[in-house]
């Protein structure tokens, strides 16, 4: 039998009232997001459409900007760059997010003053934290350097000085920042019912095998979570650039992210309509990624409640 | 009524991004006032650098004891936002009176009042301005910012050093080519494993900064590839990372273990390129007996070279007192520059301004700064210079490691630095 999807009663007096009070409400929110947010975005959207430099009258270039895109030196640069530190930094945050998690999990006398200091890197200003890093990582003076000299590698690397060990470096100084991802892992862990292992334990499952078929499935939602963030936290990255490697990005644009480019288009080279295209190209490009992940996602993520 | 709710979201969404669309800056070809304060109240507003605490307050006592009916506020801001911080008051149409107009699109896009007509009613002669520093008030035969102090990149020495190395001072009017500055840098230093007790010659300095820009550019600034990486360009960079290399300049680890400290202040390094506003305070406040001279030079026929700035304080096009504004400019360029050495000791832009000499005549340095400076020319126009030059630092790093040769080097910045200069001159032309 066919169901036709039945029209909707029309609405008492009082349910009107009540939806316009509930709209009225909510209308501070809803006018700020438009005036903030929405409206700014399709502006956004036409600005990448012209040549505009903040002080002259925008005039329309269509896809020029776009175009420019192929052969622009520093947006290929930064393109590199911020994937670079997207494939080194999201699956290592991940896995020695898991493995502090694990560590954490342990019942030891004073894990929550363990919790508490892991915790704490992130309360502090980024800024603060790349200063703070550049001079552990000087090449010649930093401590860093100065332990590999002295557990015998002569000729450590030159780390924000180097092209090849910038965003390595950077990736170091994110995993200084580990123990706020791996408070949420903790919280994935302790959400798996200890029967499943006692259950484990009672068949006789090793430990690696109990991590495996247990405690891996069961956090895969989490896991799914914290990539999804680090993806994106990866392509916004821009103070911790803009701090180590100054507006050029560093040694011979080693340090030139994408959102670092883009800001030096719009607000150094006064080319906002150009800024404006790579803002699209950045949202487009990171949509495609998350959906890639979530498509991907049914594959290998468990939710409990599916069953299986 | 779902219907009409879609319609009225879909308008109000529209009317936004309407709103949000730039409309660009005012244009100078509105009616601007006479130079002349009226009669009423008038409230000026300048927005200046930070760091100004002695100048800008006697300035603008003195201006509001001449103008009692005017009153002006200085706003101070950190120079590194201060250009976005203009931009954006410009887009969103409320510029203030008064700023410093450093960026010359300011100009190109109108949003700066020519300052001709002041400038001719007060009777200001530009001829003794530093013409280096001038060229970024000058814009298609108009000038449109004015300035009280000029600041310029000089060669300084510590006179004790030479004499003890048997040098030879530098000429004040003559500079050394690049050749005798490396031969005189060689002489100063003095080896010492102790580098609290070492000397050195000179300070390595990447020459973009400080050189003539005719050894980076074209006459007309669209060309760089076939200036940046020519014989003589090569050689310039050769010898000035040379200098680091063979240990007559310090390395930056060298510098940073010394605490960063002005080395030539300390007198351990026998000359260095700096700027006068900073290097003359550190000298005379550390007691170095110091003389001045231009900066070296590619080639013997070379001419000299001095690239100076001032303060550049200019009238935006959308001031609602532009009389009064202009006045003010104008006391910035007389009066002003008579405050720059009461109050701030520093040199005045126009070279004959009541005081200079005086100025000068306080130590044979200062008369060597002020021989030097007077013989300053104008300046090649390069939109976007900082940002085409920028590939030139890491470069010369390069240099200076051993990572590549002079000519490596610049080889490979030269395209690089020629397709940035385009995009900058198409940027440049687009501002309308």
């Amino acid at each position: 039998m066919v169901a036709f999807p039945k029209k909707r009663a029309p609405m008492s007096k009082a349910a009107r009232r009540e939806e316009r009070a509930g709209f009225l409400f909510a209308s501070p929110w809803l006018i700020g997001m438009v005036v903030f947010l929405v409206g700014p975005i399709i502006a956004s959207a036409f600005l990448s459409l012209t040549n505009w430099n903040l002080i002259s009258p925008a005039k329309w270039v269509g896809v020029e900007n776009y175009r420019d895109m192929a052969t622009d030196r520093n947006f290929q640069q930064s393109v590199k760059v911020t994937l670079f530190f997207m494939v080194l930094a999201v699956p290592l945050y991940q896995v020695a997010g898991v493995a502090l998690a694990l560590l954490l999990n342990l019942r030891l006398k004073g894990m929550y003053l363990f919790r508490t200091i892991l915790f704490l890197p992130a309360v502090l200003s980024g800024v603060a934290v790349a200063v703070l890093w550049a001079q552990l990582l000087n090449p010649d003076l930093g401590v860093v350097n100065q332990f590999l000299r002295a557990i015998g590698i002569d000729d450590p690397p030159r780390w924000l000085q180097s092209t090849d060990w910038a965003v390595p470096a950077v990736v170091l100084m994110g995993l200084w920042g580990i123990g706020s991802g791996a408070i949420i892992y903790l919280a994935g862990l302790q959400n798996i019912p200890p029967a499943l292992y006692q259950a484990a334990t009672i068949d006789g499952a090793r430990t690696w095998q109990t991590f495996r078929h247990i405690t891996l499935p069961l956090l895969t939602p989490t896991l799914l979570f914290t990539m999804l963030i680090g993806v994106i936290a990866a392509f916004q990255v821009f103070d911790t650039a803009y701090i180590l490697g100054g507006s050029r990005g560093g040694t011979r644009g080693a340090l030139l992210f994408y959102v670092l480019n883009l800001w030096n288009e719009g607000f150094r080279n006064g080319r906002f309509g150009y800024a404006s295209a790579l803002a699209w190209v950045l949202v487009v490009a990171a949509a495609v990624v998350i959906v890639l992940i979530f498509k991907t996602s049914s594959r290998w993520v468990y939710y409990e409640s599916e069953g299986g | 009524m779902n219907h009409w709710r879609t319609v009225s979201l879909l308008g109000v969404l529209l009317l936004l991004a309407a709103a949000c669309t730039p409309g660009g800056g005012e244009n100078a070809d509105g009616e601007a006032e006479a130079a002349g304060v009226p009669e009423g109240p008038v409230t000026l507003t300048l927005w200046a650098f930070e760091g100004e605490e002695a100048f800008f307050p006697t300035l603008k006592e003195r201006f509001e004891a001449e103008h009692p009916n005017v009153t002006l506020e200085i706003t101070e801001i950190p120079e590194d936002n201060y250009t976005t911080k203009v931009d954006t008051a410009l887009a969103a149409g409320r510029p203030p009176d008064l700023g410093l107009v450093y960026e010359p699109r300011w100009l190109k896009a109108g949003a700066v009042l020519p300052l001709d007509d002041v400038i001719q009613s007060k009777g200001i002669d530009l001829s003794t301005f530093n013409e280096n520093a001038m060229s970024g008030c000058r814009y298609e035969g108009s000038v449109y910012c004015l300035g009280s102090y000029v600041g310029s990149v000089l060669l300084f020495y510590n006179k004790d050093l030479f004499d003890e190395a048997s040098v030879p001072y530098p000429s004040p009017t003559e500079p050394m080519t690049i050749d005798e500055f490396a031969d005189a840098a060689a002489r100063l230093s003095k080896p010492n494993e102790d580098l609290s007790q070492r000397v050195w010659g000179t300070i390595g300095e990447a020459p973009f900064w400080w050189s003539d820009p005719a050894t980076h550019f074209s006459e007309d600034g669209h060309t760089t590839a076939g200036y940046v990486d020519d014989a003589a360009t090569v050689h310039l960079y050769d010898v000035m990372a040379g200098l680091v290399r063979d240990g007559h300049a310090p390395t930056g680890s060298e510098f940073e273990l010394l605490g960063g400290t002005d080395l030539l202040a300390t007198g351990q390094v026998g000359m260095a390129i700096s700027d006068n506003l900073v290097a003359i305070e550190a000298l005379e406040a550390a007691g170095v007996n110091w003389g001045a001279a231009p900066v070296p030079v590619e080639s013997s026929e070379a001419p000299i070279y001095v690239s100076s700035w001032t303060d550049q304080i200019g009238v935006f096009s959308s001031s609602e007192n532009p009389g009064a504004a202009k006045e003010f400019v104008a006391f910035v360029a007389t009066t002003g520059n008579e405050l720059r050495i009461e109050v701030a000791d520093q040199l005045p832009l126009d070279s004959a301004v009541s005081g200079a000499e005086r100025w000068a005549g306080k130590s044979e340095g200062r008369a060597e700064v002020v021989e030097v400076v007077t013989q300053a020319r104008g300046a090649i126009f390069v939109p976007g210079f900082w940002e085409v030059t920028s590939p030139l630092w890491d470069s010369f790093d390069a240099m200076i490691q051993g990572d590549a040769s002079a000519e490596q080097g610049l080889d490979e910045v030269a395209p690089i630095m020629q397709d940035t200069l385009d995009g900058s001159w198409e940027t440049w032309e687009a501002i309308t």
